[in-house]
Parts: C-alpha cells; sequence; structure tokens
C-alpha cells in the first residue's frame, strides 16, 4: 500500500520533468511519470488509477535522479500491487502468469528442445524441462498470485 | 523582606477570567507581602507612577507584578523599580494573562486557582532575589575581517572609517575574491571588477586598514572584547617594497604552466603571477606548491625582486570583534554525473563562463568553446545544479537564474546569431529591479524552457545532446547544443567553525543568532558574519549584510565596554572539587580549570546553565535563575493544590515558554493543570528539581525546550534530554512511572503543539493516578 510516508514524498514534488527525461520507458510509451504526478498533485487522482504504470521497467533510473529524493519507482511498484488486488492482472500479465502457472516457465520448452539439450550434454534443469521444478513454479505462481489469474 | 504585590485586570483581558480581587486578597495573606493590590493598567503611565509611590511609601524590597507575559514588560518594570531606587532585578512576574486567564478562558473557577498558584511561586522566588548588577568589559578598539572578498572590504570599509583599526586577512595574494573574477553583473550589467576595483584600492590605502594577504587564520582566543587571532602568513617569495607588479618579465621566462583557479581552471598562469590584473596589492606572487625553483624570474626580475630566501611568518593581532566573511566555494559540478562535466570538453560551469566572457579572462572576452576554440551557436544553460536537489545541495543557491538571466542576455548581445536556452525549474528574480530584468531578457530572444535536464551526451565532434522534457508541452526531446553552461550552486565554507567556536548549520553554511532579527550575530558574543558565510546572496546583499556586521561590531567596539544581563553562571570555589565537568559540557569555552578549581569567564558565558545543572557539587549557580529560587518556586507550588492531577512545566525562554506564550495570545485553550517555571535554556533544568516537584506531591513534570537542533544554546536541549533519559530509568528502579516526566520539544511559533502536548500529558497523568500511591510504595 502506499503509506502516509509515500503521499508526504508524492506531494514535495516540484514538476522539473527529471523523472521522465530519465524515463527510458517513457521515451517510447505512454508513461510519463512527471504527469502522473501532476495529476496527484493538482487533482488528487491516485497513482493506481493511471494505467500507464505498467510501463515502467523499474529501472530506477527517475528515483537515482529525483532532485526531491521520491522513491518513486517503488510507489509505482507498490500502485500496481494495489491495482492488482482491485482489478486483478491486466490482459498480457493475465496470459503469462496464466502460462506460468500452467507449464512452469513463460517460454515452454518442445520436446526437440530437449532432445537438442541431450544431444550437446547439456542438463535439464529448470522448470522447462523437469516436472519436480515445474510444479515448484506452479506453487509459487499458486501461492502468491493465485487467486488473482 | 517587604514584598510588594501588584496584580494588574489588563483590562479585562485578566480580569474576565480571573477574579482579581480575589487573588489580591489572596496575596496580602501571603507571608511577607506587606502590601497588595489591584490596578487597571499596570502598564500605563499613571499605574507605573503609582508603583513607584508604593515602593517608596512602603519600603518595598521586592516587588511582584502579576500581569502579561514578562516577554512583554519585564524590562518596563525593572525600569520602574530603578525608579523607585529599587535594583531592577528585585522584580518577578507572574505571567497571568497568557499563560492563564487567555488559555482558560472558559473555566474562571481554575483559572484563579491557577493564578494563585502562579503568584505564590512568584512571591517565593521574590522573597530569595537578589540585587545583581549589570556587567560590563572593556572592548579592545580593533577588528578583525576574516576573508577579502566584496562582503570583507565593505565591513573593513565602514569599521575603518569610524577610526576602528581592522585587520584584514585574506587567504590569495589578492583581495577581491569571486566578485574581482565576475564579468558583469546583474541586473544593471555593470562591469564587475570596474566598480570592485576602486574599493579594493580604497582598503589597501586606508590608514585604518591592514590587509593581510596570502595568510590564513590559525588560531582564535581570547573573549569578546579581547579577541586574539594568531594568523600564518606565507611567503609570496617576491619582496614588496621592489615589485613593480610588472609582471611580464618575470612571468614570460616562467617554465610552469598551471591552470589558474582564478580562472577557474579555464585558464592557465605561470607559477610566478598575478592572479588578475587589477590584484591588490599588486605584487607578483609565486606559488610555492608549483615552483620548481629554476630562479629564471630572479635573473630577469631588473628591481630584484625575488626573494626565495622569505619564511612564512606568524602575526597576532588583538581585536574587539571578529567579522566572518569567508564568502562562499563554488559546487563541485562533477558531483551531477549525469551531466559529465570534467568529462565533457565542452560543458562548463557559470564561473568559467564568467572568465569566458571577461575582458581580462584567458581568451580576452570572446565566448570559445574548449573542445575547438570555435564560437558556439547553440548555447544551454541548465539551472540548480547543485541547488534545490536533495541529492547535493537542498537549499536555492538565490543568485544562479539571474546570473544565467544575465549571462544569457550578455551572450545574445555580443552575439545576435547564438540560440541561447536556459532550462528551468523555477526562475526566482527575486529582488529590486530583477523581475523586469528577467521580461528585458526574454525580449532579447532567449528561450526559456521549463524543465530540468536529465541527461547530457557528448557526440564525436564534442556538440552535446541535452535529453529533458519540456513540462510546458509535456514533450519529451533530444537536442543538440555546442556548449552548455551549469549553473552551479554555491556552498559554505565553515571550514574555520571550529577555531572560532560558532556554528554551522546543516546546509553548510555558518548559523546565524536569530534567522530574522539577528542576521549579522553568530552565538559567540564578539563574532559577527557578512556576506555569503551565512548564506547565499547575491552582491547587493552581501554588501547589504557586510554593513550591518560592521555596524554591530563597531557598536560594540566604539562604546568602548559591553554590558550584560547579569544572568551568568559563577563558582563557589569552596564548593568546587574540581571535577572539571563544567568545562567538558561547556560548548562555548566559558567553564575552564584555574590550578584545581573551575572557573566560569563570565564574558563568554551565555548563559544557558547547562553546567549549573550539570555540577555534581552544587558549586556552580547563575544569576535571577538561581537554584535556591527554582527550588523556592516549586515547593511554593507543591503547598497548595489547587488542580488534580498537577502539572509543573519547566519551559524555556526562547521557543517553548513563547510557545506557551503564543498559545495565549492565539487563544488556544488548554488544560488548566499546567503551571509554568521559565528557564532560559531546558539544559538548566536540573534532575534534583523534578524530584523535589515529585516529593512533593505533584503529578507529572514536563520539560519543554527548543525542537531538537534548534536549541538557542545549541546544544542544551540534547544535554536535558539525555539528563531526563537517565532520569526515568532511575524513577523505574526506584518504583515510580517514568511515564510522570516528559520532555517535549516545540519552537516559538508552535503554540497548537504545545497545548495539545499539554493536555495529552494531563491525560496520561489521570490514568496513572496521583502520584502519592507511588511514593508511599
Amino acid at each position: 500500500m502506499i503509506s502516509r510516508e509515500d503521499i508526504k514524498a508524492l506531494n514535495t514534488c516540484i514538476q522539473c520533468g527529471t523523472c521522465i527525461g530519465s524515463c527510458y520507458s517513457g521515451r517510447f510509451t505512454a508513461l510519463n511519470t512527471r504527469k502522473i504526478l501532476m495529476k496527484f498533485i493538482a487533482k488528487g487522482k491516485p497513482i493506481e488509477e493511471n494505467d500507464a504504470i505498467w510501463f515502467c521497467t523499474s529501472c530506477y533510473a527517475c528515483t537515482e535522479r529525483c532532485p526531491r529524493n521520491i522513491p518513486l519507482t517503488d510507489i509505482l511498484l507498490k500502485a500496481r500491487r494495489q491495482l492488482v488486488k482491485e482489478k486483478g492482472l491486466p490482459g498480457r500479465l493475465d496470459k503469462a502468469f496464466k502460462a506460468l502457472l500452467k507449464t512452469g516457465s513463460l517460454v515452454p520448452a518442445k520436446d526437440e528442445h530437449a532432445k537438442l539439450r541431450e544431444d550437446l550434454g547439456l542438463t535439464l534443469y529448470t522448470a522447462q524441462f523437469r516436472d519436480d521444478a515445474r510444479e515448484e513454479v506452479s506453487k509459487i505462481v499458486e501461492k502468491h498470485i493465485g487467486g488473482l489469474i | 523582606m517587604r514584598i510588594g504585590v501588584f496584580i494588574c485586570h489588563c483590562g479585562l483581558n485578566i480580569a474576565r477570567s480571573v477574579d482579581v480581587e480575589e487573588l489580591t486578597e489572596y496575596a496580602k495573606k501571603l507571608d511577607d507581602v506587606v502590601f497588595a493590590t489591584d490596578m487597571k493598567y499596570s502598564c500605563s503611565d499613571s499605574g507605573q507612577e503609582e508603583i513607584v509611590q508604593t515602593i517608596k511609601e512602603h519600603k518595598l524590597d521586592a516587588i511582584v507584578i502579576a500581569a502579561c507575559s514578562p516577554k512583554l514588560h519585564e524590562i518596563t518594570f525593572r525600569k520602574v523599580a530603578m525608579r523607585a531606587g529599587l535594583n531592577p532585578y528585585m522584580v518577578e512576574l507572574a505571567n497571568i494573562r497568557e499563560q492563564c486567564s487567555w488559555v482558560h478562558q472558559e473555566k474562571p473557577y481554575s483559572a484563579t486557582l491557577k493564578a494563585k498558584d502562579l503568584l505564590r511561586m512568584a512571591v517565593a522566588k521574590a522573597r530569595k532575589l537578589e540585587a545583581l548588577k549589570r556587567r560590563s568589559i572593556e572592548v579592545s578598539k580593533a577588528a578583525v575581517v576574516i576573508g577579502g572578498g566584496v562582503a570583507g572590504i565593505e565591513a573593513a570599509l565602514n569599521l575603518a572609517d569610524t577610526g576602528i583599526k581592522v585587520y584584514l586577512i585574506e587567504k590569495a595574494p589578492t583581495i577581491g575574491g569571486h566578485m574581482a573574477t565576475l564579468n558583469e553583473v546583474f541586473p544593471t550589467n555593470d562591469c564587475s571588477i570596474c566598480i570592485l576595483a576602486p574599493k579594493m584600492s580604497e582598503v589597501w590605502n586606508h590608514d585604518n586598514i591592514e590587509v593581510i594577504t596570502n595568510a590564513e587564520v590559525v588560531e582564535v582566543s581570547g573573549r569578546v572584547g579581547n579577541f586574539r587571532v594568531k594568523v600564518l602568513r606565507h611567503p609570496r617569495y617576491v619582496d614588496e617594497s621592489k615589485c613593480k607588479g610588472c609582471i611580464d618579465d618575470c612571468s614570460s621566462v616562467c617554465p610552469v604552466e598551471v591552470p589558474s583557479e582564478f580562472d577557474y581552471t579555464i585558464g592557465i598562469r605561470k607559477a610566478i603571477y598575478l592572479p588578475i590584473p587589477q590584484s591588490t596589492p599588486l605584487y607578483a606572487a609565486i606559488d610555492w606548491e608549483h615552483c620548481i625553483g629554476c630562479q629564471l624570474c630572479e635573473k630577469t626580475c631588473e628591481p630584484e625582486a625575488i626573494s626565495f630566501d622569505q619564511k612564512p611568518e606568524e602575526i597576532e593581532v588583538e581585536a574587539g570583534a571578529i567579522i566572518v566573511a569567508t564568502g562562499y566555494k563554488a559546487f563541485d559540478a562533477r558531483k551531477k554525473e549525469e551531466y559529465g562535466y570534467g568529462e565533457y570538453k565542452n560543458v562548463i560551469t557559470t564561473l568559467e563562463l564568467e572568465r569566458l566572457l571577461s575582458a581580462s579572462g584567458p581568451t580576452l572576452g570572446e565566448l570559445l568553446r574548449p573542445s575547438d576554440s570555435t564560437i558556439p551557436k547553440r548555447i544551454a544553460f541548465i539551472q540548480c545544479v547543485g541547488s534545490r536537489d536533495e541529492k547535493t545541495n537542498p537549499y536555492c543557491s538565490r543568485v544562479c537564474c539571474m546570473v544565467s538571466l544575465k549571462n544569457a542576455f550578455i551572450i545574445r548581445e555580443r552575439y545576435p546569431d547564438a540560440e541561447v536556452t536556459i532550462f528551468y525549474i523555477d526562475i526566482r528574480a527575486f529582488g529590486r529591479m530583477y523581475e523586469e530584468f528577467y521580461k528585458r531578457v526574454q525580449e532579447s530572444g532567449v528561450r526559456m524552457i521549463r524543465g530540468r535536464v536529465a541527461e547530457i551526451w557528448e557526440k564525436e565532434d564534442g556538440d552535446l545532446v541535452l535529453t529533458y522534457e519540456n513540462t510546458l508541452t509535456g514533450e519529451i526531446n533530444d537536442e543538440e547544443f555546442d556548449l552548455v553552461v551549469l549553473s552551479i550552486g554555491i556552498e559554505g565554507t565553515n571550514e574555520i567553525a571550529t577555531k572560532l567556536g560558532i556554528s554551522v548549520g546543516s546546509d553548510g553554511f555558518f548559523e546565524v543568532a536569530h534567522p530574522k532579527l539577528k542576521p549579522a550575530e553568530t552565538d559567540v558574543k564578539g563574532i559577527f558574519l557578512a556576506g555569503a558565510a551565512s548564506g547565499p546572496k547575491d552582491i547587493q546583499d552581501s554588501v547589504a549584510s557586510a554593513g550591518l556586521a560592521a555596524m554591530k561590531a563597531a557598536q560594540l567596539i566604539l562604546s568602548g565596554q559591553t554590558e550584560f544581563d547579569p544572568y551568568n553562571a559563577y563558582v563557589d570555589v569552596e564548593k568546587c572539587t574540581g571535577c572539571a565537568i563544567c568545562t567538558k559540557v561547556c560548548k562555548f569555552n566559558a567553564a575552564f580549570m584555574d590550578g584545581k578549581k573551575a572557573k566560569i569567564d563570565a564574558n563568554a558565558c551565555v548563559m544557558c546553565g547547562v553546567c549549573v545543572a550539570a555540577c555534581p557539587a552544587d558549586a556552580i549557580d547563575m544569576g535571577f535563575f538561581s537554584e535556591e529560587q527554582i527550588k523556592a518556586m516549586i515547593e511554593a507550588l507543591a503547598e497548595e493544590r489547587n488542580a488534580d492531577p498537577l502539572i509543573l512545566a519547566f519551559a524555556c525562554w526562547y521557543c517553548s515558554y513563547s510557545a506557551a506564550d503564543l498559545a495565549g495570545t492565539t487563544k488556544v485553550q488548554y488544560s488548566p493543570n499546567v503551571r509554568i517555571i521559565r528557564t532560559l535554556c531546558t539544559g538548566r533544568v536540573d534532575p534534583e528539581w523534578i524530584l523535589l516537584a515529585l516529593e512533593k506531591g505533584v503529578d507529572g513534570v514536563i520539560v519543554a525546550g527548543c525542537r531538537l537542533g534548534e536549541c538557542h544554546f545549541k546544544y542544551g536541549n540534547f544535554a536535558a534530554k539525555e539528563r531526563i533519559e537517565a532520569l526515568k530509568k532511575a524513577l523505574e528502579e526506584a518504583g515510580v512511572n517514568p511515564g510522570r516526566v516528559k520532555a517535549i520539544w516545540h519552537s516559538a511559533g508552535e503554540a497548537q503543539g504545545i497545548a495539545k502536548d499539554f493536555d495529552e500529558f494531563v491525560e496520561e497523568i489521570k490514568r496513572l493516578g496521583n502520584i502519592e500511591k507511588e511514593l508511599i510504595s
């Protein structure tokens, strides 16, 4: 949850634009962290109500450079968590986690891949190949976000 | 002791909630009170006259005035006492307005009971009052000014013109400071050195000023009135009596080239050099760190001025006052890695630009970019580099906005083809004629982009790519420039702080005695601040502040002596065991060992009372806030039980007492169970007092000081905090709930805060119940 301390920090934003100027994602996506903050300060719009926060790659460049020391990346991540709790995962992520739950990996391996590795003398140790590892990954996914998928 | 009591109605301000007649009758019954009366307005002329007559008629030894806060009229009533032939310190006030009638408006019954307590306590203190003498000491008729920038120059001239001898100490070989290296100065854009050089020369030629260059302060001892300043003068290896300042002969043959600090390393100088053409004094200097000793200069110097035999020289001067005008240092832009300063050649700082634009600079005033000496066309200024940035300096450096506007304007003037952009967060053009200047700059076609540049990349040809968001359009851009100027902030130079014993704020600048009303004074008597030493200032403000510092120093020096309220701490030599604890707790060098006994320099004592409370032998006491007087007040309070629970608060004069007064002025209501005793500092609060109060049946004790880190005496409330924490542990072991003692910290403005703390504490103590049962167990 976004804490009282976070809100205090968000309120100190001086709208200098360093965050978005430093944002590697924002250059190519709809993410504009400064505008998210602006709407928060000016209109009280909760950070969670900005769908663009899903474009944050959590590289922490904005946090590194923010002249007001606002822990922006952490706050965006918290906002995402809140968003997921309330509305569930957005479409693509939902698909990705479903795949993870079912197959233990985002890119399931095919038999030919397993054979290729065997031919090359490589061990089969990841959840892509081994049932026990797959079950472990599924359990982890189930445990943390099982109800949301 | 014959005590007279005067109870003021203050119109209805007091009389509306306190029963003044009843209080007067009550006063008459108190021991030693030989006279008591109520008055409509005790501070009015007729009221004052009535008091004077009564003192004479009834031969009073001491008077108690129950009226408003001592902050308001203590001095008034002391003067009244003097007019009646009474010692001014035989007056005690009971604050029944700000801290009673105004804060308990809806509880007249409780307010009257509380007023009785406050009055009884004041009378108890009055019984123990002693006549005190205002003290004074002789002041030496000289001043030391440390730092020869514009502030130091201004202060020195002001002082010297009044006839005071001034020693101006400068670490560089020339006076002039930063200002001497600037190009043109806002908002009038006059040439900086042209307006400064005449003052530099005036200082040098002034009969009352001794300029000591190439020198540093190594030690400061003594006290206000008689400081002794030890100065180390480094040799310049040039005989000042022979050097003609021609410089060309010697420096042209010098094989050593070093980046010139007077060009902020963007130009070069020789090992024998003049810092700037207008150097004052106009003598060459040899830089002993870089000279290789080839002696070529010695051979070419016709007047034979080179003198390698010179040795460092220690000078000691005596002064009544010291003015610290040590100025600022520029922010080191390398700390902002994303801007590449130090790596990218064409990223320069404000000060470097000043030298590039200056006719006496390395390019003789031509704006050439460092990488290829071409004239840049696209120039960017980045504001707030090292300012308004929690990662470097959180404060605003105040001057950089105007500096960049001014330089952008000059570039547009000299190079009409240049495209100049200023990247800013906010433009702060706060001074007179500044906003108007800003408008002129806008009119001149300087592009203003609101946004803080995120990062800079250097291209192979030395051009620079800036990534930024224009926050007004919301566009994120990569844009190329030929030259980037970082508008660097300014930082405090506080290296000398420990030598002087003055304090440094969290921002690195010297702390002033009061941010509004004492901007030139420090906590150490006789040491004053001029210019940027006490915070970022432009030239105008530096000069103004230097004038004030000089005035304050002159006031001290010219009066020939300086006076004090005699509240200072003193040692009872009989009782002193020589443990030297006082010398350790005193942060102001006032307590020292004189043989095996402690001694307190009354002139250096700041009157915080920390040593008084710390002395394990009770050998130290202080005037007007003596051990005996305060204990008498505590005992008097406990004589009657006029509130349940009964709470005592010790409040420091500078913050919490003022906060409680402000609660009164703004009519913030709080529980009438609290009675306040004033001390000058919470550091004076002796844990014994708290124990005494609890023993006598006071249910809870509050110690209210300044906010931590904001103590008027810097460390007093930290001492109090430590003692209270220790006391709480001791109480717990003794079976007394430590919750009965509480420390709170408030600034003078926190009326609501202190009222809330009082109320909460009363509730907490209500829950704990009366102290009696704990004392029995």
